[in-house]
């Protein structure tokens, strides 16, 4: 299904920079991005699930006061969003994905530490390479809307999240990436209907 | 013990007596009383006293001890002493003040100073929270004690919190006058952050010396270590790794405004135990291994929340069976097994170090695994010169760690690699050459190499060759010898070190060849076939090909030669390989025939036979042999020529044309061999001849025929029938053919039944069928008589020993002669007619008839002299004879025809009785007068006369039998007429033959019927005797009247036993028999 996303995102955002061809180049980008941000949404939601069982012990398990400063705000007033530029909105989402996919991927690292055959890393490996494409796909959308994508994002990693204090952390802290990623695609799903929608008209 | 000697010699005792008090007036001071001393340190003794009732004045004491010392305090209540450790003193007290002075004297002794140890000194607790381990330093708090002395701290742990002593333990020590400092720990089996602990120590006196007055010290201050802060949630421990079966204790404590609801243990909801306010905890004993990433405590709380820890439950490193060898004398590879898993992962797992003991260390150790998971390797370059090595492995994780070594000598643990190259060099007829090469070099090491050797993809085999050590890629040649020629063979090998074996190398790719061949080693087995016409003698030549051992080749062809005895040249021809028989048309001149057979590399020695032209060969009845299902063992006479030993030939399928001859040659001075083939059918006669070698030449010695397993006639015999009258018939057959016999033929059943015909419809019923058996295999005719005029069907079935076979049934039909049906109407007509006029005849001679057979009975006469009677014998009652006045005859009958050793024959005749008549005349029988109960039996003639009494042979001979007088038809109603007006009953028997005089019946053993009981005599008066002499019971005739025949019935063989009475009626018929039989 990556190799699928990729070259549907990749055709649909590559091909023919003409000026009459951007708005309906833009909006398929929209529609097969919001199909593959359905997806990684759809995955991260059965990976948060399995994570929780195998590392939890209970599938059921929420606690929604534990917080990672590190990790992008979810809270946004409506208002506010139903405001924002269309750019501002990809430019966000492409900052805040990046930030999760950053914790993601030390998650992976750490998961792949302690089992190295473990097939939760082999999820949360499938999961990162779908939102690279979708990184890379908001960034060529950027560019059709003519907003200068950031050359290079922020690479660092929370000393909290390669040294864990303990183990029990640790899992908490997976847990409470995971969750808050499964969050923030939700409103990026919004997003890309919202711009799908637009560009519709 | 020294210490307390010598505590004891110097301790002081301290009596304390009375005081002796000084009262000078009212205000004066009181004289101290009630004095107690203590010491903490051996030296020093602290004091104190009651000073009585205050005064308005300052009161001071003073306080004399020693004659020359004496100190002055203020206090009132106590003093400080500085005592010397006497035995004994004196303490003088003096209260002053300005109005006077009192003094007390106080005797003290050792016994009444209490000994109190001091309160430890300088204490502080240590904690180690990741082993949960208190940590507790102190000292004595004596700076100086003068008398070393025992003492125990008692040392408590309390949970701060609830003020709980969680453990209270002693620790013993000895005080001296060194202030050393103490050490002690503790492990909590709860962690210590889960609450706060506090610790605290005394001191107590324990030496025996002091054990009168001992005391504790005062409790320490509590020194605490604060447990975790009520900011956050936490459980803990937190990260433990731990072995499996060990119990373990977690604790939650709660932040601020949370209550702890319950703590699981994985998926276990386990109990809590109280510990503070907001901590709980719980304990797992025997703990399982846990999962890859360990086991989750999970402690949830209320307000929704939670708090956990990760617990690793493992086992330390196994046992690493270290393996080191070398595998190209360059490099050593070492190997080893993890062994048991540890479950633990990640950071907690196994680390491995090898190294070799004085020289390197394997720096990938842990990243070489195998991804198999179950070796781990790491390879070290061998050193010139060095050949001993050890290797140490040491295996470490948070459980434990092992260490393994491993001790090498370089040549003695090669494995060696298989061989790159195998090459075919040379390939002879029964040898070969190989060479081998290695990549690397073996130079200084022998090889020994196993060679597999497979023939013809079948027969496997190993050989070990020796390999002189050589550098790489020189080859090493091996000489494979005793192979076969014209053989293929595939060869691999593998190799090991020869001096010290330690392992095989794999095996090495498989080389195929095929040696060269060799001409034939053996000649040709030849047989032929002679079949002679007018003109000459068609031979078959026939031989067997040669197994590929012998033909040592692939035969090309055979070459035929034949050569005429008289003559000089000879003649040749080929065959091909494919046939192995070939046809001679020769005449009848006597010839010699050689055969070989021919491969690439040579022919075979020659076969010879002779022919011998006109030579008959004799054809006599071959003899019967049998078989078995796998073939006939044979055996025949000698030749008596035999020099060459004999041939045995059959056809295999001697149904068909050709029959495939076989033949087997048997040594010379053997007569007797098996022949056996898969090919043998059972059913099949088989022909076998035996021919003698005499000089090369061949002579019919004997034939046989014989079956390996017989069975039954496959063809239905051809019979025809003749009739030769109505009564017999005349069956002729026909051979079967030898082929449809499937057995020797041993005879022939003839199965004959009648046809009847019971309707109109031809509905036949077969009656009983007859068989004939002919045991003579060469009758082919019978002549069945005692026939019935019907319609017969007759079978013939000829049977082998294997069962008998099917027949086809032919019907005859038999029809009367008119002469004979006839006769049978006529005679019996004839028959009847003479009867009737018998009859006619009997009726007009009716009464010469009776006066014949049936004279009236003449009446008695008695004359005064013959009748007198002898003395005591006043009368004879058989001659008193009174007219009886039978009122009832019963009629029994006697049945003509029945069996007369039918012994209930009476009982059913009596039967036929009325009831009644039967009861009147039977039961009646002791009324007087009696009418005497008499039934006509019918006695077997030999019963009665075997069963006539000895004493009364001469009157049971006595010729006087019914029989001759009664008709045959006794049982009419006339005849009892007459019987009942005389007060007789004829005794009616039928055919009943006279009684052999010389035959002595026993009457005891007879018959007799229950009710007889006299007897009136029915003979000639004449022809008795009035005498009657003594009875002699043993010779006595206990019949009765002789005359009649009727001794067996008329007396009974118990009246012997049933009383005087009866006897005495036969006693009076005995004695006339007696009479009867002397005179």
């Amino acid at each position: 299904m990556t190799p699928l996303a990729l070259f549907l995102c990749a055709s649909a955002s590559l091909l023919v920079p003409v000026a009459s061809q951007d708005i309906f180049s833009n909006r398929e980008s929209f529609s097969q991005c919001l199909a593959l941000a359905r997806k990684i949404h759809s995955d991260v939601y059965a990976l948060l699930s399995k994570y929780k069982e195998e590392h939890i012990g209970s599938k059921s398990f929420e606690d929604y006061s534990l917080v990672m400063t590190s990790l992008p705000t979810i809270n946004l007033h409506y208002s506010t969003w139903l405001s924002m530029e269309d750019s501002e909105r990809l430019l966000i989402n492409l900052k805040d994905l990046h930030v999760f996919w950053i914790h993601v991927d030390a998650k992976r690292i750490y998961e792949l530490e302690s089992m190295p055959q473990s097939s939760l890393a082999q999820n949360m490996e499938d999961v990162l390479l779908d939102m690279r494409d979708l990184l890379f796909q908001m960034k060529h959308q950027l560019e059709f809307l003519e907003t200068p994508a950031p050359e290079t994002l922020s690479q660092s990693v929370p000393d909290a999240l390669l040294n864990p204090q303990n183990e029990w952390l640790s899992k908490l802290q997976g847990y409470i990436i995971l969750r808050d990623l499964e969050r923030y695609l939700g409103k990026v799903v919004r997003d890309f209907t919202l711009l799908r929608t637009k560009y519709q008209k | 013990m020294l210490p307390k000697l010598h505590l004891q010699t110097l301790l002081t005792t301290v009596m304390l007596l009375a005081p002796q008090v000084d009262v000078s007036e009212e205000d004066s001071p009181k004289a101290p009383t009630d004095l107690k001393c203590a010491t903490h340190d051996m030296l020093t003794f602290i004091c104190s006293w009651s000073a009585g009732p205050e005064t308005n004045l300052k009161t001071s004491y003073k306080i004399c001890y020693k004659p020359t010392h004496c100190e002055s305090v203020e206090r009132n209540v106590s003093g400080k002493i500085n005592l010397p450790l006497i035995e004994a003193a004196q303490i003088h007290i003096t209260a002053v003040n300005t109005l006077g002075s009192a003094t007390a004297t106080f005797q003290v002794t050792k016994k009444d100073i209490t000994f109190i140890p001091p309160v430890p000194q300088n204490v502080k607790v240590v904690p180690d929270f990741s082993s949960q381990t208190l940590s507790l330093k102190w000292t004595g708090g004596i700076s100086a004690l003068v008398i070393p002395t025992t003492i125990e701290f008692e040392i408590q742990v309390l949970w701060t919190e609830k003020m709980e002593v969680i453990h209270t333990e002693s620790y013993a020590a000895q005080l001296d006058s060194q202030n050393k400092t103490f050490q002690w720990s503790w492990i909590s089996s709860m962690p210590l952050k889960c609450t706060s602990h506090s610790v605290r120590i005394r001191s107590i006196s324990t030496d025996i010396l002091m054990s009168s007055k001992n005391s504790s010290s005062d409790w320490s201050k509590l020194q605490t270590i604060p447990g975790a802060d009520d900011s956050e949630s936490v459980m803990f421990p937190k990260d433990k790794v731990v072995s499996v079966g060990t119990n373990m204790t977690f604790c939650c404590v709660a932040g601020r405004g949370h209550r702890i609801k319950t703590i699981n243990y994985g998926d276990e909801q386990l109990p809590c135990n109280e510990v503070g306010n907001r901590n709980k905890a719980i304990t797992k004993y025997n703990l399982p291994p846990s999962v890859s990433s360990g086991t989750n405590v999970i402690c949830k709380l209320d307000p929704v929340g939670v708090a956990g820890t990760v617990v690793f439950v493992g086992y330390p490193p196994d046992d690493q069976q270290l393996e080191c060898e070398t595998r190209d004398l360059q490099n050593i590879d070492c190997h080893w097994s993890p062994g048991r898993q540890t479950m633990l992962l990640g950071k907690h797992k196994t680390f491995y170090t090898l190294r070799e003991r004085f020289t390197f260390s394997c720096p990938k150790a842990n990243d070489d695994a195998d991804p198999n998971g179950d070796k781990y390797k790491c390879s070290f370059p061998v050193i010139n010169g060095h050949q001993m090595y050890e290797f140490l492995l040491k295996a470490k994780n948070p459980l434990g760690e092992v260490e393994t070594s491993y001790t090498l000598n370089l040549y003695t643990r090669v494995y060696p690699y298989r061989p790159s190259k195998v090459v075919v060099c040379y390939i002879g007829s029964r040898e070969t050459e190989l060479s081998l090469s290695w990549g690397v070099s073996y130079k200084n090491m022998t090889n020994l190499c196993q060679f597999e050797i497979i023939t013809n993809n079948k027969e496997k085999e190993l050989r070990n060759f020796t390999l002189p050590g050589q550098e790489a890629n020189a080859l090493s040649n091996v000489t494979v010898k005793q192979l076969y020629p014209d053989t293929s063979y595939s060869v691999r090998t593998r190799c090991a070190s020869a001096e010290h074996f330690w392992k095989w190398s794999s095996w090495s790719n498989s080389k195929t060849w095929k040696t060269k061949e060799e001409a034939p080693s053996k000649a040709l087995d030849v047989w032929r076939e002679i079949k002679r016409t007018e003109h000459g003698q068609n031979v078959f030549v026939k031989w067997k090909p040669l197994p590929h051992s012998d033909a040592k080749g692939t035969i090309v062809k055979y070459e035929i030669t034949w050569k005429a005895m008289n003559e000089v040249g000879e003649q040749s021809a080929f065959a091909p390989v494919s046939t192995n028989s070939t046809e001679l048309h020769l005449n009848f001149s006597d010839y010699i025939i050689s055969v070989r057979a021919i491969n690439l590399a040579g022919s075979s020695p020659t076969s010879q036979i002779r022919i011998l032209g006109l030579l008959e060969e004799q054809v006599d009845e071959p003899s019967i042999i049998s078989g078995t299902p796998s073939g006939f063992n044979l055996s025949w006479s000698p030749g008596t020529n035999e020099t060459c030993g004999y041939i045995v030939d059959w056809c295999l399928f001697p149904d068909t044309p050709d029959c495939n001859l076989q033949w087997q040659k048997v040594p010379p001075k053997t007569t007797h061999t098996v022949i056996t083939s898969d090919s043998f059918r059972p059913g099949v006669r088989y022909s076998i001849s035996v021919y003698g070698c005499s000089q090369h030449k061949e002579y019919l010695l004997e034939k046989m025929a014989g079956y390996t397993q017989e069975l039954a006639p496959r063809r239905a015999v051809k019979v025809k029938a003749e009739a030769n009258s109505s009564h017999t018939v005349t069956l002729w057959w026909g051979d079967i053919p030898v082929q449809d016999r499937r057995g020797f033929i041993k005879g022939y059943r003839v199965y004959y039944v009648p046809q009847v015909n019971y309707s109109a419809r031809s509905q036949k019923s077969v009656g009983i069928k007859e068989v004939i058996d002919i045991t003579d295999p060469d009758v082919r005719n019978v002549k069945v008589t005692n026939l019935h005029s019907a319609t017969y069907e007759f079978t013939v079935r000829a049977y082998t020993a294997g069962g008998e076979g099917i027949g086809e049934p032919i019907n005859i039909n038999l029809v009367d002669s008119s002469l004979g049906l006839i006769l049978a109407i006529l005679i019996p007509l004839a028959t009847t007619c003479f009867c009737g006029i018998l009859l006619g005849i009997c009726y007009a001679k009716r009464n010469c008839v009776k006066e014949t057979f049936y004279p009236d009975i003449p009446k008695p006469e008695i004359h005064g002299e013959q009748w007198s009677v002898g003395e005591g014998r006043s009368c004879n009652p058989t001659f008193d004879v009174k007219p009886f006045m039978p009122d009832k005859v019963c009629v029994i009958e006697s049945v003509p025809g029945k069996d007369a050793e039918d012994s209930d024959i009476c009982k059913v005749e009596m039967d036929k009785c009325d009831s009644e008549q039967i009861d009147d005349s039977c039961s009646d029988t002791s009324s007087k007068p009696m009418l005497p109960s008499y039934h006509p039996q019918i006695v077997d003639s030999y019963k009665a006369s075997s069963d006539s009494s000895s004493g009364s042979i001469d009157s049971c001979a006595t010729q006087v039998t019914y029989s001759d007088i009664q008709p045959p038809s006794s049982g009419s109603v006339n005849n009892l007429e007459v019987i009942s007006d005389s007060g007789y009953k004829p005794q009616m028997r039928t055919h009943v033959p006279l009684l052999d005089v010389n035959h002595t019946p026993n009457p005891q053993h007879l018959d007799l019927p229950e009710q007889s009981e006299g007897y009136l005599p029915q003979v000639k008066v004449n022809n008795w005797s009035l005498y009657s002499p003594e009875v002699d019971e043993a010779t006595a005739c206990i019949g009765s009247p002789t005359s009649v025949n009727s001794t067996q019935f008329l007396l009974p063989d118990q009246a012997s036993e049933e009383g005087p009475s009866s006897r005495s009626s036969s006693w009076k018929f005995s004695s006339l028999m007696s009479s009867e039989q002397k005179r």
